[in-house]
């Protein structure tokens, strides 16, 4: 197979475009922009369509409008333009429709910066929008994977009908790796349920139900979904884990760093190992059967996925965590010597 | 508004803050901009303390950490409606928002036409470049401008005028300007501060970088001053105006329409001390008793 070099954001759209994406919308923002910026050239040559919106709330919208429509549809955008798209994600959660949305996170709150951070997690885990939402959502730690989770993220989002989140951040979009591209696939037919036809029986997407027992039995639908999903497709990546004294626990780019610092502190003797979540949503809870002595979670972020896994332990073992906030990644000598402080117990920096 | 002391144009002169290093590449037209603020400000007799600058997300929005005076930054669309908020809350305040094309007429666009509607005694300067700068060049709303576009796609719409927008939308001053006229923008700037409604100043404001199309030298050929015999307050004659330049493939500059405005200035809730000073707290508190 042959290996190229590609940035991330654009090996995303060429992965999407080969599993079958045949519409984009977005609008542009930092750093996301080479996703539309590839798209607007190839999705045509693909035969597919390609619209800047004007605004993240009209792209989540035309997202929702192509992917009733029975097309294989996503947007990418980054913090300020997911949190815009919430109110769609919701309407499509509420519609039971697919759609793929990658959120190149970037250092919040507000207008915040444009650097890499993992600030959203709460907010693709817990926060797509009012009501009772929840989609899958997958966060990569390479480019290959980014390339590799796409065709995962269409299929997982037709087989539950909910919307898929990946959740990237800065440095993964903006940094080059080498690539090995998979073989296009053609689109799937329309589903049974796309608006694509009404004689006989006429299908609608809507997500209103006015009498509370047929919003309830629709929203217990979805927990049932939800449960299903919960129980087969939690998905992590162990490093070094089984002997493991200490745990450390990171996704995305900061995995890359713990590996790094995992890495230096066995050659120094330490038993530490990594646990490194891919689907953020359902939470690898199975992961965390085996506990050692010590934990530690490292995150871009003031602390979000730390509350997953204090969960997921139930309190059978003390949980440290080391983050760092506003865009600064950490070097694998600030880690590693956050594992070694976890293991003598010492408060690290909150 | 207060009489402009000696040192009001050192004020305008000084940076907000020294620490914001000047972002725009050599030759941006928003440095017309600044420069044109500036000018006006001393003109019109404000000092830093009585103006609040509402900057969009954009290249163009960087004006206002280079100029003294209250600022605000908030989300990417949003300007004209924290400009309309401050307003209200304090109608004392001469509040300038400053958006580009991006901002003010894909995002932005819903307050556009609302806060034209509502007609509030505030400014909107358009720093209009037909380019997402910032994000290093994608179309905005208003690319395309001095193209013969035989052929408008879905993916491709016509541009958006904001002129013939605001005034149908309800607008009661409606200028553009060329930011490479520094002298002309002060004096079309100054007259939509004085304005008491909405005025939209679009501000034909280069990209050197990402626009090579609509370039400085292409704005100098293509437009031209208002004759002076224009009635902006004449809303078929601003309408005629606009025709006549677009058949012409000229964009006017000056004032394109100046309706004297027939809103009434928003209601105060009775908050002010004064305003409480007739009203009798008694019977209010005579269930606690």
């Amino acid at each position: 197979m042959k290996r190229i070099l590609m940035k991330g954001n654009e090996a995303l759209a060429e992965a999407a475009i080969r599993a079958g994406c045949r519409a984009y919308f977005g609008y542009p923002i930092t750093p996301q922009n080479e996703v539309p910026e590839y798209m607007a050239r190839h999705m045509p040559r693909a035969g597919g369509v390609f619209v800047q919106a004007e605004s993240e709330i009209a792209a989540i919208n035309m997202v929702h409008g192509a992917s009733g429509a029975g097309v294989r549809a996503m947007a990418s955008t980054s913090g300020p333009g997911f949190s815009l798209m919430t109110e769609g994600l919701s309407y499509m959660i509420g519609s039971r429709l697919p759609g793929v949305v990658v959120n190149v996170m970037r250092g919040g709150p507000g207008l915040g910066n444009i650097a890499p951070s993992q600030g959203d997690y709460f907010q693709v885990t817990r926060g797509l929008g009012h009501g009772d939402t929840h989609g899958i959502v997958l966060a990569p730690s390479t480019v290959q994977e980014i390339v590799d989770l796409m065709p995962v993220a269409f299929e997982l989002s037709e087989r539950y009908r909910l919307p898929v989140v990946i959740a990237a951040d800065g440095i993964l979009g903006q940094m080059m790796e080498p690539v090995t591209l998979p073989e296009p696939i053609a689109p799937p037919p329309p589903p049974d349920w796309a608006t694509t036809g009404a004689v006989g029986s006429p299908r609608v997407i809507s997500s209103i139900y006015l009498a509370p027992e047929d919003l309830e039995r629709h929203v217990l639908s979805l927990m049932r979904t939800y449960q299903e999903i919960r129980e087969r497709e939690q998905r992590w990546e162990a490093y070094r884990a089984d002997d493991a004294e200490v745990l450390v626990v990171a996704y995305g780019t900061a995995a890359r760093v713990v590996r790094s610092a995992v890495d230096r502190v066995r050659a120094q003797g330490l038993a530490a190992g990594l646990i490194r979540p891919i689907t953020l949503w359902p939470f690898p809870t199975t992961a965390f059967e085996r506990s050692p002595r010590r934990w530690l979670v490292v995150e871009l972020s003031a602390g979000q996925m730390v509350e997953d896994v204090r969960l997921a332990l139930s309190g059978r073992a003390p949980v440290g965590f080391h983050g760092r906030v506003g865009g600064v990644v950490p070097s694998p000598a600030e880690v590693a010597e956050a594992i070694r402080s976890a293991v003598v117990g010492e408060v690290v920096r909150a | 508004m207060s009489v402009a002391s000696p040192d009001a144009a050192k004020l305008w002169e000084q940076n907000a803050f020294p620490r914001h290093r000047i972002q725009w590449c050599p030759g941006c037209g928003d440095f017309g901009v600044l420069a044109a603020l500036k000018m006006a400000l001393v003109r019109i007799g404000v000092v830093p303390h009585e103006v609040l600058l509402v900057g969009g997300i954009g290249c163009s929005g960087q004006t206002r950490n280079y100029l003294n005076g209250n600022g605000f930054h908030g989300t990417h669309g949003g300007p004209l409606g924290y400009a309309l908020g401050a307003k209200m809350a304090n109608p004392d305040l001469t509040v300038i928002a400053l958006a580009g094309d991006g901002d003010t007429l894909a995002i932005g666009m819903e307050s556009f036409i609302h806060v034209c509607r509502r007609d509030p005694a505030m400014t909107l300067i358009l720093m209009n470049n037909g380019v997402y700068g910032l994000t290093r060049g994608q179309d905005s709303p208003t690319t395309g401008l001095g193209k013969v576009m035989e052929e408008h796609t879905e993916e491709h719409p016509p541009f958006v005028d904001p002129a013939r927008l605001a005034i149908t939308a309800g607008a009661t001053f409606v200028a553009q300007s060329f930011s490479g006229d520094p002298k002309h923008c002060a004096e079309i700037y100054a007259q939509a501060f004085r304005h008491p409604g909405f005025a939209m100043v679009n501000d034909f404001s280069p990209c050197v970088t990402y626009n090579r199309f609509n370039t400085a030298s292409w704005y100098r050929e293509h437009s031209e001053h208002i004759p002076e015999g224009h009635d902006p307050s004449d809303k078929a004659a601003a309408w005629a105006l606009l025709d006549d330049f677009d058949r012409r493939g000229k964009l006017p500059l000056g004032v394109i329409y100046r309706a004297p405005r027939h809103k009434k200035a928003h209601a105060r809730l009775p908050i002010w001390e004064e305003e409480l000073a007739g009203i009798d707290p008694g019977p209010m508190f005579s269930v606690f008793r």
